[in-house]
């Protein structure tokens, strides 16, 4: 059974789908199955990070209930990541609480490690608890986007939904908040703290994931680690992954780089 | 710094005021009077594909003055993706009032999907408000038949079930639905039924029950579906046809059971191993061409490739059965044994020209089992004199010799192999075969049914391409004869079931490292109907391969030519591996490929220097490792200074808003 994850936060801006995409790729890169779903219905944006911007199938049609599941699963080829896009065409619509439960138990009969959902900012209702195995809140080191976290997973708290913090962004600036005061309101330590780094919108631009475009940016390195604690947490025995790739060729791909 | 600021903005001004006044002075010395004009653009809102896409468009001057040249660029884009799929240079001249211009394109390469058309005219360099109309293309309706009988093998006159079954796979909804059925086989049965409309991926099951069949042997029942797709809003109507077919057995009588009386009970003889119905085509014709109006004979030869005797049913669609006439449609076959049947070719001064791809239908039975197989054979009607295969006979005034030019012409879409072409020379027009002469392509005359019969073989005709062939007849009995000499194109299509698809050639050019070559993968497809193909190109990693993977549909006898655009990194011997696939057949081959150091530009020798001293080199190289150590540690230190601290204050601060969180 796969481990859905939410990816959510009730602002918007602070990296949701940035995470969603590069912790999904660096999951399957590790040889774990993974899904990712542009649940997003007013902004979806998973299409513009992966190069996907023309599947014109995808969440709108799996909620009108219009084939199977597998119909509207693409594929990512350079990382082999699947995929239901958000179609950018689309309308902002509503799912109601019947269409998603029977959306999420089709998902839970697939054999995908890990299914992460990136959904779009706000509130949510309490029936999520049942569909969700965790929620992952992404945080910026700004107050409002703190605040509204902790509002965030105080409302996970009362429906039981189990949630972890990552920090994204983290700037060095001297006036953003301290790492440890995030967490001392949130009350737990953060799973992951993502650097801000020039890759991001570099990644955004050339529509590959920043984990793809440059594995020793401090970015990819962090969301990688991010994958390393999922995947060892995961009762599933990953795939083969990526191919290791020996010192002489990385040596090759620094010298064509420069 | 201040001073330096107000000195460049001062500048800057002083430019800005020059172009300014620039500007002004060019439009008051050329002022242009610009008849005003309205576009418009009008679409339906829907159109069906393989109908043409049909839109007018205008231009209408807007101030009782004429406008004398307005040109621009109509484009038709696809909505998804803002692609052009259509563009067309448009020019209005002297419009006084409005004028309307028409445009018709065909929709059989276009996806089915939201499109607009967008015109943007200019009238002497200045733009006019540019129209666009959004409209989409829809795929007409698609009924598929199936059709089975239950149970396969009936005694005679009891009843047998044949079911219907249909289904609307395309976007738009069907009209009723004409069944035109027929029972064929010993006995012969024709039935119809009007089917209800069907509306996009709906279905519908027929059933029809028959009890009247007592002749023994073996039957096809096909089912020709026709019916129409119409668009109201573009007032476009598409007629459409699919048809299916399947098979019994009406066994034959049993004797009746004699009195009982007792015997021995009979020893079990364990049954013999059943053959299985096998039928091998061994040629048939790819293409035959006539002119509407005309006819003309050609042949299907056919082997039993079982180990027993089979009884072979042939039988085209009805649809076709005007079309394609067949000199035989049922006979026993012993195994090995090949039988030609000959394929008569007919249209009238009505068909419509164009190709047909008529299918014929052989099915092979032993006992109760039976197998088909369907082979295609494309028949090419002809309005005008640019035929595929073209015949100029000059019988030149007061001489005794008929001089003929062939001209063999591939019009498909694909490359011939072995084309075969034959002109049939009546007897009676000749008074003996060696006053015919051929050349010009490898040929034999032979002599067969009352005709004596050039056969032609051109081994390779690219797609699009013609050929030429030469014969003479010296003294012809009869000039009018001379006018029926009749012309046939055919490719035989040999089938092996193992080798229907083969890698004729493939070329792997010397590659240099660093740089990009091209492969190119050539193989031949003898099967009988249409299959994808997929053809990769695999290399060890760090090498580039673009497409790696083709997929194609091959026609019978087609060469699929692939090209792969290779990036080899590093000189020395690269295996590359090529899997060319196909249903039913899977073939890897393993390609070297030889990878030369790129090419090395002449240096110049350069004169001699003293060589530094190992002293002074060991002092440079101390001194930047020191800058070296000291850059890094002040960027260490300067970035331990950014950053936040922490701050008791705000994180307090953060807890009382937690806290006010939870109170609510």
């Amino acid at each position: 059974m796969p481990y859905i994850m939410r990816i959510s936060s009730q602002k918007g801006g602070v990296g949701k789908t940035t995470v969603a995409v590069n912790l999904a790729v660096s999951l399957q890169r590790r040889g774990y199955r993974t899904l990712l779903i542009d649940a997003d219905t007013a902004n979806p944006s998973v299409g513009f990070h992966l190069g996907m911007t023309n599947v014109n199938v995808g969440f709108k049609n799996l909620v009108k209930k219009e084939a199977q599941l597998k119909d509207f699963i693409s594929i990512h080829a350079p990382s082999g990541l699947h995929t239901i896009c958000g179609t950018i065409d689309s309308k902002p619509f509503t799912i109601s609480e019947e269409n998603a439960k029977t959306i999420y138990s089709k998902i839970k009969n697939t054999n995908y490690a890990f299914v992460i959902v990136d959904t779009q900012p706000g509130f949510t209702t309490d029936y999520i608890a049942k569909v969700y195995d965790e929620a992952i809140l992404i945080t910026t080191p700004e107050d409002t986007a703190v605040a509204s976290i902790i509002r965030l997973a105080h409302s996970f708290d009362k429906i039981h939904l189990k949630h972890h913090l990552v920090i994204n962004k983290i700037g060095r600036h001297k006036y953003e908040l301290h790492p440890k005061e995030i967490e001392e309101a949130y009350e737990g330590k953060a799973i992951g703290m993502l650097p801000e780094d020039e890759i991001v919108p570099m990644s955004i631009a050339e529509h590959i994931p920043a984990v793809m475009l440059s594995k020793r940016a401090k970015f990819s390195q962090a969301t990688v680690a991010l994958a390393e604690t999922y995947s060892a947490m995961s009762e599933y025995t990953p795939d083969e992954g990526i191919s290791k790739v020996s010192f002489w060729n990385r040596l090759w791909s620094l010298f064509k780089r420069r | 710094m201040k001073g330096i600021f107000i000195f460049i903005s001062a500048i800057l001004l002083i430019l800005l005021e020059a172009e300014l006044l620039a500007s002004q002075s060019t439009i008051s010395a050329s002022v242009t009077v610009v008849c005003p004009g309205i576009i418009s653009i009008k679409t339906a809102p829907a159109y069906i594909k393989y109908l043409n896409l049909s839109l007018n468009y205008s231009l209408e001057e807007a101030a009782n003055c004429i406008i004398p040249n307005a040109t621009g660029i109509l484009n038709i884009i696809n909505k998804a993706n803002s692609s052009v799929v259509f563009s067309k240079h448009v020019g209005f001249y002297n419009v006084s009032s409005i004028s309307t211009q028409r445009l018709s394109i065909s929709t059989n390469s276009l996806p089915n999907t939201t499109y607009y058309a967008s015109l943007n005219l200019s009238e002497l360099g200045y733009a006019i408000k540019g129209a666009s109309s959004e409209f989409e293309l829809l795929s007409p309706a698609n009924v598929v038949v199936k059709i089975s009988a239950y149970p396969s093998t009936i005694n005679p006159g009891t009843p047998i079930s044949i079911s219907i079954e249909l289904n609307n796979t395309g976007s738009l909804a069907s009209s009723s639905i004409g069944i035109n059925g027929l029972i064929s086989g010993p006995q012969k049965i024709y039935f119809n039924y009007l089917a209800s409309p069907l509306a996009p991926h709906q279905e519908e099951n027929i059933s029809f029950s028959f009890s009247n069949i007592t002749a023994p042997g073996s039957y096809t029942i096909y089912a020709v579906a026709s019916y129409n797709s119409l668009l109201k809003s573009s007032n476009q109507i598409l007629n459409s046809s699919s048809y299916a077919f399947s098979s019994f057995l009406v066994s034959h009588p049993t004797p009746s059971p004699t009195s009982p009386s007792p015997s021995p009970k009979p020893v079990p003889v364990p049954k013999p191993i059943r053959s299985i119905p096998q039928v091998g085509i061994i040629s048939a014709p790819l293409l035959a061409s006539a002119i509407a109006g005309t006819s003309l004979l050609s042949q299907l030869s056919i082997v039993d490739t079982s180990n027993a005797t089979e009884i072979i049913n042939l039988s085209v669609p009805s649809l076709y059965s005007s079309m394609l006439k067949l000199s035989a449609s049922s006979f026993f076959i012993k195994p090995n044994e090949s039988v030609a049947i000959q394929l008569g070719f007919f249209s009238n001064s009505t068909t419509q020209s164009g190709i047909y791809n008529i299918p014929i239908n052989i099915t092979a039975s032993i006992a109760n089992k039976s197998s088909t197989v369907t082979e295609y054979v494309q028949f090419e009607v002809l309005r005008s004199r640019n035929s595929s295969i073209l015949n100029q006979l000059i019988l030149a005034n007061n001489t005794n010799v008929a001089d003929g030019i062939l001209k063999i012409y591939n019009p498909t879409n694909a490359t011939m192999v072995n084309v075969r072409a034959s002109t049939l020379i009546p007897k009676s027009a000749v008074s003996n075969i060696s006053q015919i002469n051929a050349y010009g392509l490898i040929n034999n005359i032979t002599e067969e049914n009352g005709y004596y019969v050039i056969n032609w073989l051109v081994p390779y005709l690219p797609k699009g391409s013609s050929t030429y062939a030469y014969y003479s007849i010296y003294k012809p009995e009869s000039e009018t004869l001379l006018s029926s000499i009749q012309n046939i194109m055919e490719v035989p299509s040999y089938v092996k079931p193992s080798s229907t698809l083969r890698l004729i050639n493939i070329n792997v050019p010397t590659f240099y490292a660093n740089t990009t070559g091209h492969i190119v993968a050539e193989e031949l497809y003898t099967g009988t109907s249409i299959q994808s193909v997929a053809v990769q190109l695999l290399g060890p990693p760090g090498i580039s391969i673009v497409p790696s993977l083709i997929i194609e549909n091959a026609s019978p006898n087609q060469v699929l030519v692939q090209i792969f655009n290779v990036s080899m990194l590093s000189s020395g011997t690269t295996m590359l591996n090529l899997y060319i696939s196909m249903q039913g057949f899977n073939e890897t081959y393993s390609i070297p490929a030889l990878v030369l150091a790129p090419t090395t530009t002449t240096t110049i020798p350069q004169t001699m220097q003293p060589k530094p001293s190992s002293l002074s080199q060991s002092l440079e190289s101390a001194l930047i490792f020191t800058i070296l150590i000291i850059l890094i540690f002040s960027i260490i230190v300067a970035n331990r200074k950014r950053g936040p601290r922490y701050s008791e204050e705000r994180a307090s601060s953060l807890k009382e808003i937690r806290e006010m969180i939870k109170r609510e």
